[in-house]
């Protein structure tokens, strides 16, 4: 497959859909510039997030899309060869899942429904119910949404059905109750590149973390993305302000190359893990 | 509960028993005189490691968990709880990469290395278990070393209400590709990577004690610290020996840093297909 372009987006979203749409155009435009294979938007790319993470307003989700339906098919045709992945609210009757989707010109490749859930959010989506790995034109990929990357499990469960590659989007807001003046050092960041690093590093896979900017309702979104290596390293990040990540990496030999002495996922003991 | 004072140990130790006594003697006698009641000294600190980690070699010297040895190590330990890595001589003839935590009342858990990194296994068994204890300090986990580059490791242990956890090693600098400032070195990024990982992700607090300086082909990181249970380095000794120190009322940082957001209660193991908990026998069956 050779050496494929990442890019990691940071970005703010909101509730209208033809602004989102012209503003993932743009993005798809100046990565395909920069010859980008795989885009990873935020969390919440189509629609924004929820106003109030705790206390969510059940009248004020985001607009609730069918991946079937006319949104997901024109980003589809923004990304044409380029492989994107984007956050959406997605409706299946009348439950409505944080989810994540990846496509391409030909159509969806993947679908992952958010696993983990802060407790505010169980009152207005549902939970999805697994994880699955599945191919594409830049390697097998795996999908985690914000929350879900805090469990090793998810990434772990990803990685051991064949993803090379972890795309991580999210919609990560800065700490409420101990706000950092520089935003790189709130502990929310602290955290969200910790986990972005160490399920890199403990799944030996390249992963790629979005998240959003700005703000909604009273939360404001950290920024950071990044490209991390098989090694935990980061390759390229954004910091507060929005912008692309992009990295340039051979995902096979990257991964091929970290596992070659030591490799975590054939060296585990599941019959030990009884606790 | 009251405030804990813990301490996690940088040193070298070798093959010499008698030399790696007088160590760990000193070392637990400044530890006392600082108020410590939790020590973690290193992986193997009792005999030394490995010469190299690619193939078989003299083996650190064997001792038995009911042995001289460990009762000496207990007798220093005192009034102090001591998690301490030495060679087990196991009844089934084979040599174990172990720890012990002890008190001047005995041993009160013993723990045999599960995950070797290369070829570890031509000179140990392998564990097959991990299980948390209770202790004068505590509900206590052990691992060692290699160990935590598992998350399912630590995992077990939060899972079955250790509070804190010990991870005790001998972590070698990178053998292939050294950097040369040692603290920027990945295998020594990686070692501190995981350990607040660790931490964070099972609201933990986290003890890593390491071997320093150098043994046969091996540099270690050094670098033994203090976790909180949100993840933060609260002590550390940095790429020298030393013992770092810290002081946390765990009951308490381990119910503040899970009262909004419970990592262990919000799990979702029915969503973990392969990497979800093994059947229980009975299942299989």
């Amino acid at each position: 497959m050779g050496v494929t372009k990442i890019g990691a987006v940071a970005a703010s979203f909101g509730r209208d859909l033809e602004f989102d749409l012209a503003r993932i155009g743009t993005l798809i435009e100046h990565a395909r510039r920069d010859r980008v294979g795989l885009l990873v938007l935020p969390d919440a790319a189509l629609g924004g997030y929820l106003d109030d993470i705790a206390d969510p307003d059940p009248n004020a989700l985001p607009p609730a899309l069918d991946p079937d339906g006319p949104e997901l098919a024109e980003v589809a045709a923004l990304a044409g060869e380029m492989v994107v992945c984007l956050g959406f609210c997605e409706a299946d009757g009348d439950r409505r899942y944080n989810t994540a989707a990846c496509v391409t010109g030909d159509g969806v490749l993947g679908l992952h429904r958010k696993v983990h859930q802060p407790p505010g959010e169980s009152r207005v989506y549902a939970a999805g119910s697994g994880f699955s790995a599945f191919d594409s034109p830049v390697g097998r990929l795996g999908m985690l949404v914000d929350h879900d990357k805090t469990f090793p499990e998810s990434a772990r469960s990803l990685a051991l059905d064949g993803a090379e590659v972890l795309a991580c989007l999210s919609a990560w807001p800065t700490s409420v109750t101990n706000r950092a003046p520089r935003m790189a050092d709130d502990r929310q960041a602290k955290l969200f590149d910790l986990y972005d690093r160490s399920r890199a590093a403990e799944n030996q896979v390249v992963l790629v973390s979005s998240n959003l900017t700005g703000a909604a309702g009273r939360m404001r979104f950290l920024g950071q993305a990044k490209v991390v290596g098989p090694d935990g390293g980061i390759l390229a990040r954004t910091w507060s302000k929005a912008g692309i990540a992009i990295a340039e990496v051979d995902v096979a030999a990257a991964v091929g190359s970290a596992r070659r002495v030591l490799a975590h996922l054939r060296e585990r003991r599941p019959e030990t893990y009884r606790g | 509960m009251a405030k804990l004072r813990m301490a996690a140990v940088a040193a070298p130790f070798g093959r010499d028993l008698e030399e790696d006594f007088a160590r760990v003697s000193t070392i637990v006698a400044d530890a006392r005189a600082a108020g410590v009641r939790l020590l973690a000294l290193p992986e193997a600190c009792l005999g030394g490691y490995l010469e190299s980690l690619t193939g078989p070699g003299e083996p650190p010297p064997a001792l038995r968990p009911d042995g001289p040895e460990i009762a000496r190590l207990a007798k220093i330990a005192g009034d102090m709880v001591v998690v301490a890595g030495y060679c087990e001589q196991g009844d089934d003839g084979r040599l174990y990469n172990s720890a012990a935590c002890v008190t001047g009342d005995g041993v009160l858990a013993g723990y045999r290395k599960v995950h070797q990194p290369l070829g570890e296994g031509l000179s140990f068994g392998r564990g097959d278990r991990f299980a948390a204890f209770d202790s004068p300090v505590g509900r206590l986990g052990m691992q060692i070393c290699y160990d935590k580059a598992f998350p399912e490791a630590a995992r077990a242990l939060a899972l079955d209400g250790a509070e804190i956890v010990v991870s005790i090693s001998a972590w070698p600098l990178s053998a292939t590709d050294p950097h040369p400032d040692p603290a920027q070195d990945r295998w020594t990024r990686r070692f501190d990577l995981f350990d607040r990982a660790r931490a964070l992700e099972n609201q933990i607090v986290w003890l890593a004690a390491n071997q320093s300086g150098t043994f046969g082909r091996l540099r270690f990181v050094a670098n033994a610290k203090v976790v909180d249970a949100g993840g933060e380095i609260v002590a550390a000794t940095g790429q020298a020996a030393g013992t770092a120190v810290a002081e946390i009322d765990v009951a308490a940082a381990l119910e503040e840093a899970r009262r909004s957001m419970g990592h262990l209660s919000n799990r979702r193991p029915e969503a973990y297909g392969a990497a979800g908990p093994p059947m229980p026998v009975a299942a299989v069956a």
